[in-house]
């Protein structure tokens, strides 16, 4: 039987925009339509089932076509021996701004608050985007293959977030799901016509999600009566589309009061919403289980110390069944620290399954993308992370990435599909 | 002598007084990691009035000593973050003036009772006047109670991004080190106007270091160029570039205090940190640099997670720690009080449950001045 090497198998994959640094031989590849490759002699974390401690993961089209221990490897397969490799999902970031604020130069950085108004429900993240952030191949050297890209929270409302695959190549090609509205409690920004309290941003937005009420109640009414609709007006439309639950709303809140007003909002409108940051956990535990609100809780690291109390928030929330994800939403937090993170919740007594669950399926179900990516299971894209060590040991580092069954980050050969220098050790 | 603060004098009152025990103390059955170099099994740590004793493997706690158990556990140096803003809120620049070298930063060093850093095992730190002014005054070696170790440590300057972000003029780095120099020079001359005639004065007679704070590979040669000038004691500080030229660091003699964890370019940091990799701690440490490590921070993470991912990007274990522990304690000046378990030093201790700088590790009791200031 000739197995191919993982050189031959998956290095030619990189299509997008540079070349591996040692191309190989295009024939036989797991990159070619039906061609199998298989990963052998992992510890797999599916994430959804127990570890396996000796596991092969076979991946096809894109997709895992099967995974466990004693699988047989189909004749003609890719072969990469992962021997003494972890492999795991690929992480999922819920709060990014990766793409607006390039390089951190300032003419290049001021694209992630549409401050035009107070509500921009209107404007979508997708069209303010720049792949060429450098920050995008050092995601890939920490694991994150999935990310959620969210305009600003200098504003109440400052428009449609967008999740994005990091397969290289431009935002279009990197595309992958709406990533819904953008809410934010809080007062940054004293600009007139722009509420000063927190109260206020809770009023605006629910006096504009009662219009988009009266607007898809007006709509309604032409239709059965034949009548002419009324404009069209694109910010109602996209609040209309919370009201109808066809878009999730993701709420800036730190404080427990900003939390607070969140979860009121969610309840007066019945809206599908989630909270990030929520520094506040820990005193609403009840009320979040009781509306069921999930939250992604972060920056974590390298801000928080490991003795804050504020820490047993997604512990407590997570240890009575809500869902709890993690986020670094850079450039505030360094992507590098995503799953450091969770390994940072495991010391403070969270078991280790939940804390993985947190990178991974929790934040993809925020986004209702839970059964495409999020675990290894068949039929699930191939997105997936090897790493040296346990996964969730500081000195452990990731030394592959696949999205879609298709390499893009090789730490060995010094290969990343975005083309960027990524230094060394990151 | 400036004399303390009124809330500074408190406190080290309080901690004086509470550590004067005349009783000794001693931990009995750790794992000693005496940031020497050195470990001893079963070893046996007693201190008294403040002061280590005495170390020694498989020794017997002495007549009328309290004992602390330190089966299973290993027991360090308190660690020292080598800079910091600890106990400062609020800008820590002097906004009006971009040369400020008369400052004193505990003027406005308050520390908070109960410091996290501190739970993290974290017993001393230097705090500096900030990275922000080109010369930005005196920084202070402290305990983490807010007890002053060594007052007027360094003298700090930058001359990179951040300072040239904060002030109008100069408006160039040649500018800086050009109104660096003149500054310097008037010092030497005993000609400068103003109250950092002192501080610079200090610096020439080498009886304290110039901190420069600066990140390229071409400013870090810059303050090589400008300390030889002024046959100054430099101390580099950031350094995010120093790996690409460790071998003239190493040639020059002069330590850095890096942070592996700083945010560099492409993930939110600074421009000039495109050089930055974490395994800087560990090129300049194969060059034979001597290395530091420091958070650069008000809080967060605790200089213990700099050492873990130190080490986790290549420095070895033992230069890890002593980056925590003797080498930060020597960089600082203050290697006669801090940094190593031996007998005469300052009682600063910690007891790990987890091997130390793992990811694991969890301080159990963390001991400063002879007196425990956290229990888990």
């Amino acid at each position: 039987m000739t197995r191919k090497t993982l050189v031959a198998a998956l290095v030619l994959a990189a299509a997008s925009r540079c070349a591996p640094p040692q191309p190989t031989t295009t024939t036989g590849t797991a990159a070619e339509a039906g061609s199998v490759l298989a990963v052998t002699h992992a510890r797999i974390y599916p994430v959804s089932g127990p570890a396996i401690a000796d596991g092969t993961l076979l991946v096809r089209d894109g997709k895992i076509l099967e995974l466990g221990a004693g699988i047989a490897v189909p004749e003609g397969s890719g072969v990469l021996d992962a021997k003494g490799k972890s492999l795991i999902p690929g992480l999922v970031e819920s709060h990014s701004h990766m793409g607006f604020k390039w390089l951190n130069v300032p003419a290049m950085g001021r694209n992630n608050n549409e401050f035009r108004n107070p509500v921009n429900a209107e404007v979508r993240a997708i069209d303010g985007l720049t792949s060429h952030d450098a920050a995008f191949a050092f995601s890939l050297a920490a694991g994150v293959t999935t990310m959620n890209i969210t305009t600003g929270s200098r504003v109440p409302n400052s428009g449609q977030a967008v999740v994005v695959k990091l397969r290289g190549g431009s935002i279009e090609d990197m595309f992958f799901a709406e990533g819904g509205m953008k809410f934010a409690i809080r007062v940054a920004d004293e600009r007139p016509g722009f509420p000063r309290t927190t109260e206020a941003v809770r009023e605006l937005l629910a006096s504009e999600l009662r219009s988009a009420r009266a607007y898809l109640d007006a709509q309604a009414a032409a239709a059965s009566s034949g009548a002419a609709p009324p404009p069209r007006d694109l910010k109602l439309e996209a609040f209309g589309k919370l009201l109808e639950k066809k878009m999730v709303v993701g709420v800036h809140a730190h404080s427990e009061e900003d939390m607070r007003h969140a979860i009121a909002l969610k309840k007066e409108f019945d809206l599908d919403l989630y909270i990030h940051h929520a520094q506040g956990t820990i005193s609403l535990v009840d009320e979040l289980l009781e509306a069921n609100v999930p939250i992604s809780f972060g920056p974590i690291l390298p801000f928080m110390n490991e003795e804050d109390p504020v820490l047993l928030g997604p512990i407590r929330l997570a240890e009575r069944g809500g869902k709890a994800s993690f986020h670094q939403d850079h450039p505030d937090g360094h992507q590098y620290f995503l799953r450091h993170d969770a390994a940072l919740f495991v010391r403070k007594r969270m078991p280790e399954d939940q804390a993985l669950r947190a990178l991974t399926v929790n934040p993809a179900a925020l986004f209702h993308l839970e059964d495409r990516i999020g675990t290894l299971e068949p039929g699930k894209d191939a997105d997936f992370v090897l790493l040296d060590g346990p996964p969730l040991d500081y000195e452990s580092l990731v030394t592959h990435v696949f999205i879609d069954g298709r390499l893009v980050f090789d730490r060995a050969r010094g290969f990343n599909v975005f083309g960027e220098r990524v230094p060394e050790g990151w | 002598m400036k004399p303390l603060l009124p809330a500074l004098a408190l406190l080290a009152a309080a901690v004086s007084a509470s550590s004067a025990q005349e009783q000794p103390v001693a931990i009995v059955g750790a794992t000693i990691l005496t940031g020497t170099g050195e470990t001893l099994q079963d070893g046996t740590l007693v201190f008294r009035g403040g002061k280590i004793e005495s170390v020694a493997t498989g020794a017997a706690a002495p007549e009328g000593a309290s004992t602390i158990d330190g089966k299973d556990l290993f027991l360090t140096p308190g660690l020292i973050d080598a800079y910091s803003e600890f106990g400062i809120e609020g800008d820590n620049t002097d906004r009006a003036n971009v040369l400020a070298p008369g400052r004193d930063v505990l003027v406005s060093f308050q520390p908070d009772d109960d410091s996290l850093w501190l739970r993290s095992g974290v017993t001393a730190t230097y705090v500096s006047p900030g990275g922000r002014n080109l010369l930005g005054g005196y920084g202070a070696v402290v305990k983490l109670t807010g007890a002053v170790v060594r007052e007027r440590a360094a003298l700090a300057a930058s001359f990179g991004e951040t300072a040239l972000d904060a002030f109008e003029v100069p408006t160039t780095r040649q500018g800086m080190v050009g109104l660096l120099r003149q500054t310097f020079v008037r010092a030497r001359e005993d000609s400068l106007v103003g109250d950092g005639g002192e501080a610079i004065g200090r610096v020439l007679a080498k009886e304290i270091p110039l901190h420069a704070l600066v990140n390229t590979p071409d400013d870090i040669l810059t303050a090589i160029r400008f300390a030889k000038e002024f046959d100054a004691r430099l101390v580099l500080v950031s350094a995010m570039g120093g790996h690409e030229v460790a071998s003239q660091i190493a040639a020059a003699s002069v330590p850095v205090i890096v942070s592996p964890s700083i945010i560099g370019i492409g993930d939110g940091g600074p421009y000039e940190g495109f050089a930055h990799t974490p395994r800087n701690a560990a090129r300049l440490h194969e060059a034979g640099v001597t290395v530091a490590l420091a958070t650069f921070a008000r809080g967060g993470r605790s200089v213990a997670l700099e050492g873990v991912m130190a080490k986790a990007h290549g420095l070895p274990m033992e230069a890890a720690l002593a980056a925590v522990t003797r080498d930060a304690a020597s960089v600082l000046g203050v290697g006669d009080r801090l940094g190593t378990l031996e007998a005469g030093k300052d009682a600063d201790l910690v007891l790990w449950k987890g091997q130390p700088l793992s990811t694991w590790a969890e301080t159990r009791r963390v001991i400063v001045d002879g007196v425990t200031r956290f229990e888990r």
